[in-house]
């Protein structure tokens, strides 16, 4: 890990306060302004893409960003700007923007998401907290924070299901918290520090050591609803409103695959890793993940579900990736922490609009549907090409790294288990396309509504469809370059 | 007797004539009662704090009142130890003072309750300055009855019964006390609290017989401290008016219970003979015991106000868990769950207190989509409880860190496992409450105006902040002063 140059600068906070700020607006337009509602909202996810970029721009000519708080003890706040915190707050904020704008045209009815925007905006400012930290501990308590406020909107129906589903993410919350918390407090007592951008700081195992590892490994499994501790996640997803869902999908999974990418390279080590073989830990639950979620996602009925468990599948890429130790694997990672969210994020806003327009979440329900509403399962059918891995979109790049990566570490198998999941991913989501443009007509009796707000929901839609294969076939891959540039700093 | 500081003096005496005032008030004389009340418990946390530098400072502040033998009388000693308690109990006590006016209000016999309440805090205090284990047992048993009133205020059948109760446990630990005090004092000849024990000298050959002085003190103390089997009291002691059971189940009466066994540990055995003696492991089992029943028995209850009975008798359990560790991050831990759980027990009962008053409602069953009609009591309720689970940046997590610390670097995991264990159960039984208050739909609406008297909602605010706050800035809170402490123990 090449050591860098630091700037002591305040830039990651006023990110992370923008948008909790933005939730104080609102309550103060609520008041006075009722007109300036949007506008505070907006405000919330605008105000921190300029500092964002400012921040990219430092840490492209090799300057990191840092900052430190003593409060919190014994540990203490810390914020630090590297290329991979970079990379994931350049995504989260782009992702915030995309998915509140939708959020103000999912709820056309003031009333109704009345509440929705205060926990939205908290639970992006925790993403962006995470994503900055500079520590383990900083990073644990956005994440509490993060998961705390998606949990209001996963009941925020208010019916019973979504209480239930709202308790049992509570609950794992809790767990998650509590591994994590465990971790951090032996991590800290064996080694004097968490902080990032050390390239490991154990150098003798124990017992101990190990039972920090495997908190870590269930606090992130749980974040990343990874086999056996995914089962919160389908229920939450029906239950949430969309946009919370794409929030989750888009960006708080990518919470998890950083935390794992953190305790990998910068807590533990590379080589204390590979020593010990513990990678092999994740592997397993990994390849486990990818199978039993595709494989649950052909028995969902519910669209949303059905997305959930894909999910699953696809964030078993990602820890594929970091399980493997190899730096092209860690590529695809990377990479596709940015592919998925493109493509999982455009599906449920697409699924958030069918909804809106028709009332239905079945996909038996949905036949004849793309007919209705064109634009918008075409850029469904985009992104389910892009998720199958087709070439030339996103996923594939990420697949294509992930399989080099399989064949550099010595276990080309994993390609086989590649080519198998993605022969699953097409068998589940070509039918959802196939049905709704050819399927037979039933719809065209319903009388398609028109609603307000349309563009609101639909602009996002599209650039996320576009985002699907922009990237690719640009001469320029920024994100890719980015990711490279990620890996080579921790290889 | 000279007196450099009459600090510990005044808060002991002005709560009496407080009270005295009070008395002589007639019933419907509300706002001066109120007003009484307010300034002696006012000057009562005034005359503690001024204390504080002093004591940070690390100077030992005594008062000596009489003497009846050599090594007995009333003396009080300010340490660092008897500062946490002395300063939680008269902060609290001032703001459950302001959450009684409300409360209260529409009660019967106010005048009654304030008198006890104001003469409870100077007894309180007197427990947190005694400088010797005479001092202490006189005002034990005085805060004991001096409570008794305020636990039967209701005045039904099944309050006269839980007093009873009350008091006999009370009266029973007191005598176990008193009979260690006699055998202490024909051992060693003094009773004074000594920063590294008084027993040390003696330890080696009279070793069975100060195994069971502890035994008789733990006893003694343990029954305050609501360690199994001696908790059933508790429990029964939910009927009094909510601020007593928040001040004095959550705060005054169970931690001067965990104050006494800190006292026994610290400043009578000291660290190093109890070490030797090996009686630790035996109460670890009956604590560990208390605290998994303790949190496993909150699960099971349907009234409010029981499952944080029940809840209180599990977190009591940590801090008695890490003072017992005899290691300086356990007992960092334990000692500062003192003050982390008075802030966040006492947030929890003053918002059960609100829905009580404002709805009428004590079952868990009816309080689905109470988070309508009162956010901000809910609101502070979900910051009491996710403290105690240990959410950061809440106060909660700082006990739990270092009570974990201590137990697996002191060479006892199994202490830590229990502590992850009942962390666990702690979000059993609290989040349902929120989520089911928050995210069911129940028969409660918007209603204009605020959601409880004002008085009741601005501390119980005021508290759920500063617990929040405490987590953030324990460096320059909590833990500094607790280490204070420490410095004098190990």
């Amino acid at each position: 890990m090449p050591q860098n140059d630091y700037v002591i600068s305040i830039i990651p906070v006023l990110v992370i306060l923008a948008p909790i700020f933005g939730a104080g607006c609102i309550m103060l337009a609520d008041r006075y302004r009722p007109i300036l509602r949007n506008a505070a909202i907006l405000s919330g996810v605008l105000v921190p893409l300029p500092l964002v970029y400012y921040m990219y721009n430092l840490v492209k000519n090799k300057l990191f960003l840092y900052y430190h708080f003593d409060v919190l003890p014994p540990i203490g706040i810390e914020f630090r700007v590297d290329i991979l915190a970079i990379y994931m707050i350049l995504l989260f904020s782009f992702f915030a923007l995309i998915i509140t704008v939708y959020a103000l045209g999912y709820y056309r009815d003031k009333q109704e998401g009345k509440a929705f925007f205060y926990f939205l905006l908290l639970a992006i400012s925790g993403t962006f907290g995470v994503a900055l930290s500079g520590n383990m501990i900083t990073f644990f308590l956005f994440f509490e924070f993060m998961s705390l406020m998606f949990f209001p909107m996963v009941s925020y129906k208010s019916t019973p299901e979504a209480a239930a589903a709202g308790l049992k993410f509570f609950f794992m919350t809790i767990i998650s918290g509590v591994a994590m918390f465990w971790a951090i407090m032996v991590t800290y007592n064996l080694t004097g520090s968490t902080s990032f951008g050390m390239d490991g700081l154990f150098s003798s195992t124990s017992p101990l050591v190990l039972s920090a590892f495997i908190c870590f490994l269930i606090t992130f499994g749980i974040k990343t609803a990874m086999v056996p501790f995914h089962f919160w996640m389908p229920d939450a997803y029906a239950a949430a409103p969309i946009p919370a869902a794409a929030l989750s999908s888009a960006v708080m999974l990518k919470t998890g695959v950083l935390g794992l990418i953190r305790v990998f390279h910068d807590l533990f080590g590379l080589s204390f890793i590979q020593e010990l073989g513990w990678n092999n830990i994740l592997l397993v639950l990994s390849i486990v993940s990818v199978l039993y979620g595709s494989i649950c996602a052909f028995a969902q009925d519910d669209l949303n579900r059905r997305l959930a468990y894909s999910g699953i599948a696809q964030v078993g890429y990602m820890l594929l990736g970091i399980a493997l130790l190899s730096p092209q694997a860690l590529v695809g990672t990377v990479y596709h922490v940015m592919a998925h969210a493109f493509m999982k994020g455009c599906m449920f806003l697409c699924a958030g609009v069918i909804f809106v327009n028709t009332g239905k979440t079945k996909i038996s329900e949905m036949r004849g549907v793309g007919l209705q509403m064109p634009v918008t399962m075409m850029a469904f059918t985009v992104a389910a090409i892009s998720a199958v891995g087709t070439p030339p979109f996103n996923v594939f790049v990420s697949k294509w790294h992930l399989g080099l990566g399989a064949y550099e570490a010595g276990l080309p198998w994993i390609i086989i288990l590649l080519l198998l999941s993605s022969l699953l991913n097409a068998s589940y989501y070509f039918p959802i396309s196939i049905n709704a443009f050819l399927g037979c007509r039933e719809l065209q009796n319903i009388e398609r509504k028109r609603l307000l707000l349309q563009p609101l929901r639909m602009v996002p839609v599209i650039i996320l469809a576009l985002g699907a294969a922009v990237f690719t076939l640009a001469p320029f891959n920024w994100p890719l370059n980015l990711a490279r540039a990620v890996v080579n700093y921790y290889f | 007797m000279t007196i450099a500081f009459p600090q510990p003096l005044i808060a002991v005496i002005v709560p009496i004539i407080g009270a005295i005032i009070i008395r002589a008030l007639d019933e419907d004389q509300a706002a001066k009662r109120h007003l009484v009340a307010l300034i002696a418990v006012s000057i009562v946390f005034i005359s503690v704090i001024s204390m504080l530098p002093a004591v940070m400072a690390g100077e030992i502040i005594k008062v000596n009142l009489f003497r009846l033998l050599d090594g007995l009388g009333l003396f009080f000693k300010i340490d660092p130890l008897g500062m946490v308690f002395g300063l939680v109990s008269s902060t609290l006590w001032v703001f459950a003072t302001v959450y009684s006016i409300g409360y209260m209000a529409h009660e019967h016999d106010q005048r009654n309750y304030f008198v006890f309440f104001v003469l409870s805090c100077s007894a309180a205090m007197g427990v947190a300055f005694s400088g010797n284990l005479f001092t202490l047992y006189i005002f034990y048993e005085y805060l004991a009855i001096c409570t008794y009133p305020l636990v039967v205020h209701a005045g039904t059948e099944e309050s006269v019964k839980a007093g009873i109760k009350y008091i006999s446990y009370s009266l029973a630990g007191g005598a176990l006390i008193l009979l260690s005090i006699f055998m202490i004092y024909d051992l060693v000849g003094t009773l004074d609290f000594t920063a590294g024990g008084i027993l040390g000298a003696v330890a080696a050959e009279h070793s069975t017989r100060i195994t069971v002085i502890f035994a008789l003190l733990i006893a003694g103390f343990g029954t305050k401290a609501a360690i199994m089997p001696l908790h059933s009291w508790l429990p029964g002691a939910m009927v009094a008016p909510t601020p007593v059971s928040a001040l004095l189940h959550a705060v005054a009466i169970v931690k001067a219970g965990v104050f006494g066994i800190s006292r026994v540990f610290y400043s009578l055995y000291g660290v190093d003979v109890l070490q030797g003696l090996n009686v630790t492991n035996i109460l670890a089992v009956i604590v560990s015991f208390t605290i998994i029943v303790g949190s496993l028995m909150a699960i099971k209850q349907t009234v409010l106000k029981l499952r944080l009975a029940y809840s209180t008798i599990g977190q009591l359990g940590y801090i008695t868990l890490g003072i017992l560790m005899l290691d300086p991050a356990g007992a960092l831990g334990g000692l500062s769950h003192i003050i982390n759980h008075a802030v966040l027990k006492i947030t929890l009962f003053f918002c059960a207190g609100m829905i009580i008053t404002v709805t009428g409602k004590k079952n868990l069953d009816q309080l689905r989509g109470i988070g309508k009609q009162m956010p901000l009591t809910m609101l502070a309720f979900a910051v009491g409880a996710l403290g105690l689970m240990g959410v950061t940046p809440i106060c909660g997590y700082i006990s739990k860190y270092y009570l974990l610390t201590g137990g697996v670097f002191s060479g006892h995991p199994v202490y830590a496992y229990v502590i992850v264990t009942s962390t666990l159960l702690n979000s059993i039984y609290y989040l349902p409450i929120i989520v089911n208050a928050f995210f069911r739909d129940g028969e409660f609406k918007i209603q204009p105006g605020p959601e409880a008297p004002l008085s009741m909602l601005v501390p119980t605010v005021v508290l759920a902040i500063t617990g929040i706050l405490l987590g953030l800035f324990a460096n320059y809170t909590t833990i500094p002063f607790i280490e204070t402490v420490l410095k004098t123990v190990f």
